[in-house]
């Protein structure tokens, strides 16, 4: 790593550092203001930057198990994103105290009249919600930690025992991360509707957390293309593969999107339809409108065209166009449970992202800077160069 | 943002092998034993050997196998015809469904044979987009098999109307009473579904073959087989302009195909989801059931590709690398099914409806628990085998466990309609499905239909894209470190 | 027209051909040959263009007929559905898109490439039936200006060809 890099990058830690202390700061002084209205943005500030930690997470493993060019350069910022899992784990902490602001089913008057949340008690209860909790961040941070591991590893050694132990790893983990997200989220985000429920819900959380973790890497791999080594390695065919795997996930998130929405639409069953109503009531409607846009409409057909994904400076910005979508796609998600009858700002929905998001790029460039930015003696990677796919 | 790109060649219209980018000072080692990508040709085959081992199968004397395994599948291609007969004439009733299970095997049958028929355009689209070169080995017969398997599937549909000659009006003509097809219907949308895969399935299929009809033009020793073979290939010259335009027009079939695979079965399985029934209607329905298209379809790939290399002496091209990659595949998709299964039966519990719960537990320990235990066994159970290496490299285990996956896929289909539908909301709109002798000829007779095309395919069409075969050889590739060197200069 | 053993030497002789001033040229091989296109100095394929003009009439007018058909023509009140249910219209819409966009890519493919041609020159050539098994011609049209019956031939004999061979018509 050069130089000019360097302090940029010191640059840029401290200023994402001090914006997260200001953000933590503001959120503190304004769980004090509104307790519930703190939870609420903080929930959606934490899960979105925990989803792209996550989406880090699965993007490796899929690398480690496929191949392919893309990942050679960008691995190492997934490595960097899912190296926060520690710290994120700390940061939900706060969400343990503020379960009766958020969940029906930690509020004993609501449960006494919701004979649903009755039967749901057996597994959906606060101390079964921490020690699930608790068990998936253990499971996340354990596989982090090997993944990284191993990674290491294998630049200093020519030996692939390291890259056959990552690809065993991997084959397993992307297993164990599509359980362990589908129930960690049921009782994040699903059960915070009382009476909501859909099995394609998990799925959607999975999709958009890859997605979100391509449309980040794009934009690390843009900024570093400028410099050493990644100026020497990188080409328009990373960047085209890249855009490819936006493109696909794209698609796959409007596609399931869409999916459940078509199914309970025609089902038009109360309990279900009812999580569409608060999601389209009053000017939740702009939201739609937002997400079609700029998830859906805009990235899928400027993508169908090679030159934009050919040139970084397109490409990056759709990716950050996804990226940003994505952002309100989360809140989406959560906001409108809360204020079912139209958007409802608060300035903590501002403060509580900044916050979370200074402290997870703080700590994500502070992962960066110690090993190697390409991977070495990865031997696919060589022949992989070498063969041009 | 400029320099990023300069001093690299920006890749031209090249979708099958883009040029390698040679990145100064990476020294090109070939990968340790144990990674290394096993050439996808074996034996270091030449060229001109791929084209006669090919074009070989459809020239040569017609071998007594092929005769043993078409006689039984005309046969029984018979049989399914007389039966579409007998039910046309006497109608619909001669079938077991009946209150409360409307729906029986047709819709089984219909949905088994369309998932089936969804690795081949699969292989073709996804793996064509992700570079994956060793999908030039099996494609073709793939694709073959998507047509066949479709029209198997096709049959269902169109004479379970009964009176099979107002067929048209499920097409968006207005007849004489004015009226409309029903679009908000998902009949409807299957209609349209079916039959957009079944167009482009076949013209992809088909203009892969053009190439490749030229090759068995020019090789043709008879009068009749050149005039058949030049029809077909109608006039290709493999002059640049034509490759060039082909290539970009395959490309966007694939590129079409690949959404296209998706949207049939999500589009099947709202037949069922978009309804309320409990088991019919859950938002994870259309992937879930792409996952299990997609199992089911490799499933039968390696059904009929695993001893067919052995028949056809293919070892060398159909290698044991390409059926390891499908044993992968199917563990992939199986893993997903699973999930699938596992979170349904979940979120039934989770939903607190009475009537979901029932339906679950019902599967599980009910009167037709034995068809959900089939189906547990054979699409969550026998795919996990497939972690095994050892496992994957022994083709008679392989062929066992794909013919597990044909029929828990088939069970599958089962549990969902047979056993949603024997207990509705009401018990005294409870009651049993039995087959008839005629739902069971039909089904058997479907396989006859199947596989008298099947063997028809293998006996006069190149069964592997030769030409693509061509382009994957080390000796085509200048990139490869195994090939190319003879005339250096290149890079 | 000029016989070659091999693509790279085939892609090496048609950028010396072309750099030699002949502009109605085809070269002809067994599988895709990368870099030909831009040797023959081709501009890019029009195929793209006219799939996207074919997906999107699918697309509208896939559209358009369901919106005619049960808001317009037979309005009928199925399950308390609204008469526009676009949800509902969605998957026909895409069906139809995709349906049209694949034939306009097929037709489309072979209009531009002139085929079905039942008839060409260059079979005339008995030598060109391995075009499509393990070989590869350069072909140089008689009406390009600079074609010189003997010149030409001696030009290409000069690019290290197996043979070089006069085409019929």
């Amino acid at each position: 790593m050069n130089d000019d890099l360097q302090s940029r990058l010191n640059r840029f830690r401290f200023l994402a550092l001090v914006s997260g202390v200001i953000g933590i700061v503001l959120c503190v002084v304004g769980a004090f203001i509104n307790t519930q209205r703190f939870f609420i943005s903080y929930l959606f500030g934490y899960l979105f930057w925990l989803g792209l930690a996550l989406g880090c997470f699965a993007v490796s493993m899929i690398h480690h198990l496929t191949g392919g060019r893309w990942g050679q350069v960008t691995r190492r910022f997934q490595e960097a994103g899912f190296m926060t899992l520690p710290v994120m784990a700390l940061l939900f902490v706060p969400i343990f105290f503020g379960l009766k602001h958020l969940y029906p089913w930690a509020q004993p008057v609501k449960v006494a009249a919701d004979t649903i949340l009755q039967h749901k008690h057996a597994y959906i209860n606060p101390s079964l919600f921490i020690m699930r909790a608790i068990f998936f961040f253990i499971i996340w941070i354990v596989m982090a930690f090997l993944l990284r591991k191993w990674s290491l590893q294998q630049d200093k050694t020519t030996d692939v025992t390291p890259t056959r132990r990552l690809r065993t790893l991997s084959g397993v983990g992307i297993v164990i991360y599509a359980l362990t997200v589908t129930f960690a989220y049921i009782d994040w985000v699903m059960s915070i509707e009382a009476d909501w429920y859909s099995t394609m819900f998990p799925v959607i959380i999975c999709i958009g957390q890859i997605l979100t973790a391509y449309a980040f890497s794009i934009m690390v791999l843009t900024y570093f293309s400028k410099y050493q080594p990644i100026s020497e390695t990188v080409t328009t065919t990373q960047f085209h593969h890249l855009g490819n795997l936006l493109l696909t996930f794209v698609m796959f998130w409007t596609y399931i999107s869409f999916g459940q929405l078509l199914i309970i639409w025609s089902g038009n069953l109360p309990h279900e339809i009812s999580w569409y109503l608060h999601r389209i009531a009053g000017n939740w409607k702009v939201i739609v409108w937002f997400l079609f846009l700029f998830h859906f409409f805009l990235p899928f057909f400027s993508l169908l065209f090679r030159p934009t994904k050919q040139h970084p400076r397109t490409l990056v910005k759709l990716a950050a166009i996804v990226f940003v979508a994505h952002m309100v796609d989360v809140y989406w998600m959560i906001a409108p449970s809360f204020y079912p009858t139209g958007i409802h700002l608060s300035w903590m929905d501002f403060a509580a992202p900044i916050g979370v998001g200074g402290i997870w790029i703080a700590i994500f460039i502070y992962n960066l800077k110690g090993p190697l930015l390409i991977p070495q003696n990865d031997p696919r990677v060589e022949y992989s160069l070498a063969h041009g796919k | 943002m400029a320099d990023v790109v300069t001093n690299k060649t920006i890749s031209p219209a090249a979708p099958k092998h883009a040029p390698s980018h040679t990145v100064a000072n990476i020294k090109v080692v070939a990968p340790p034993a144990e990674l290394a990508r096993e050439p996808l040709v074996g034996n270091q085959r030449s060229i001109g050997w791929i084209s006669d081992a090919i074009a070989g199968v459809a020239e040569g004397k017609t071998p007594m196998w092929w005769w043993m395994a078409f006689v039984p599948s005309v046969i029984l291609m018979t049989t399914c015809f007389t039966m579409i007969v007998y039910l046309v004439s006497v109608g619909v009733g001669v079938w077991g469904p009946g209150h409360p299970v409307m729906w029986g095997w047709a819709i089984i049958n219909f949905v088994w044979w369309i998932g089936i028929g969804h690795a081949g355009t699969l292989i073709s689209a996804i793996l064509f987009l992700l570079r994956q070169k060793w999908r030039t080995s099996i494609n073709r017969a793939a694709e073959a098999m998507t047509i066949f398997a479709v029209m198997c599937a096709g049959i269902f549909p169109l004479i379970h109307i009964g009176r099979v000659w107002l067929g048209w009006w499920l097409f968006p003509i207005p007849n004489s009473n004015g009226i409309w097809p029903q679009f908000r219907s998902p009949l409807m949308w299957d209609v349209f579904a079916v039959s957009t895969y079944f167009t482009v399935s076949l013209l992809f299929w088909y203009m892969g073959l053009i190439p490749d009809l030229a090759v068995m033009r020019d090789r043709a020793k008879t009068t009749i087989r050149k005039f058949a073979y030049g029809l077909f290939s109608l006039g290709w010259t493999g002059s640049n302009r034509h490759w060039s335009n082909y290539e970009k027009a395959y490309l966007i079939l694939a590129g079409l195909s690949t959404p296209l695979v998706l949207s049939v079965h999500s589009i099947v399985s709202m037949d069922f989801s978009v309804s309320q029934l409990p088991g019919w209607h859950t938002t994870i329905f259309p992937p879930y059931f792409v996952a299990g298209a997609v199992f089911s379809g490799f499933g039968m790939v390696l059904t009929l590709l695993v001893p067919l290399r052995r028949l056809l002496k293919l070892e060398d091209i159909i290698t044991v690398r390409h059926v390891e990659l499908m044993c992968k595949v199917t563990l992939a998709t199986g893993s997903i099914v699973g999930y699938a299964y596992a979170m349904e039966f979940f979120i039934a519990w989770y939903s607190g409806n009475p009537y979901e719960r029932y339906a679950f537990i019902n599967r599980a320990v009910g009167h037709y628990a034995w068809g959900y235990w089939i189906m547990i066994g054979c699409n969550v159970i026998t795919p996990q085998l497939f972690w095994f290496k050892k496992i994957r490299q022994n083709m008679m285990i392989v062929f066992i466990l794909s013919i597990f996956v044909n029929i828990g896929m088939w069970f599958e289909r089962f549990v969902i309609v047979v056993i949603s539908l024997h207990r509705d909301f009401l018990p005294s709109n409870w009651g049993f499905f039995r087959p008839t002798w005629v739902d069971i000829l039909t089904y058997l007779g479907t396989f006859g239909l199947f596989f008298t095309f099947f063997l028809l395919f293998l006996r006069f069409v190149p069964i592997i894209a030769i030409g693509e075969v061509k382009a994957v050889t080390p000796q085509a590739d200048p990139h490869h470190p195994l090939g190319g060197a003879k005339e250096g200069g290149h890079h | 027209m000029a016989e070659f053993e091999n693509h790279e030497v085939l892609v090496d002789a048609t950028q010396r051909t072309y750099a030699e001033g002949y502009r109605k040229l085809d070269a002809y091989s067994p599988f895709p040959v990368h870099g030909l296109s831009e040797a023959l100095g081709r501009r890019k394929t029009r195929v793209p263009l006219i799939v996207l003009l074919g997906g999107m009439t699918g697309g509208l007018g896939g559209y358009f007929m369901q919106w005619y058909a049960m808001r317009v023509d037979y309005p009928f009140n199925i399950g308390g559905r609204p008469l526009h249910s676009w949800p509902a219209f969605i998957p026909i819409t895409f069906e139809l898109t995709i349906l049209c966009a694949a034939l306009s890519a097929i037709i489309g493919m072979l209009a531009l490439n002139r085929l079905p041609e039942p008839y060409h020159p260059v079979f005339n050539v008995p030598e060109f039936r391995r075009a499509s098994l393990d070989r590869f011609f350069l072909c140089v049209e008689a009406t390009d200006p600079k074609f010189d019956l003997v010149r030409t031939r001696t030009f290409l004999e000069g690019l290290r060809p197996e043979s070089v061979k006069e085409v019929t018509s």
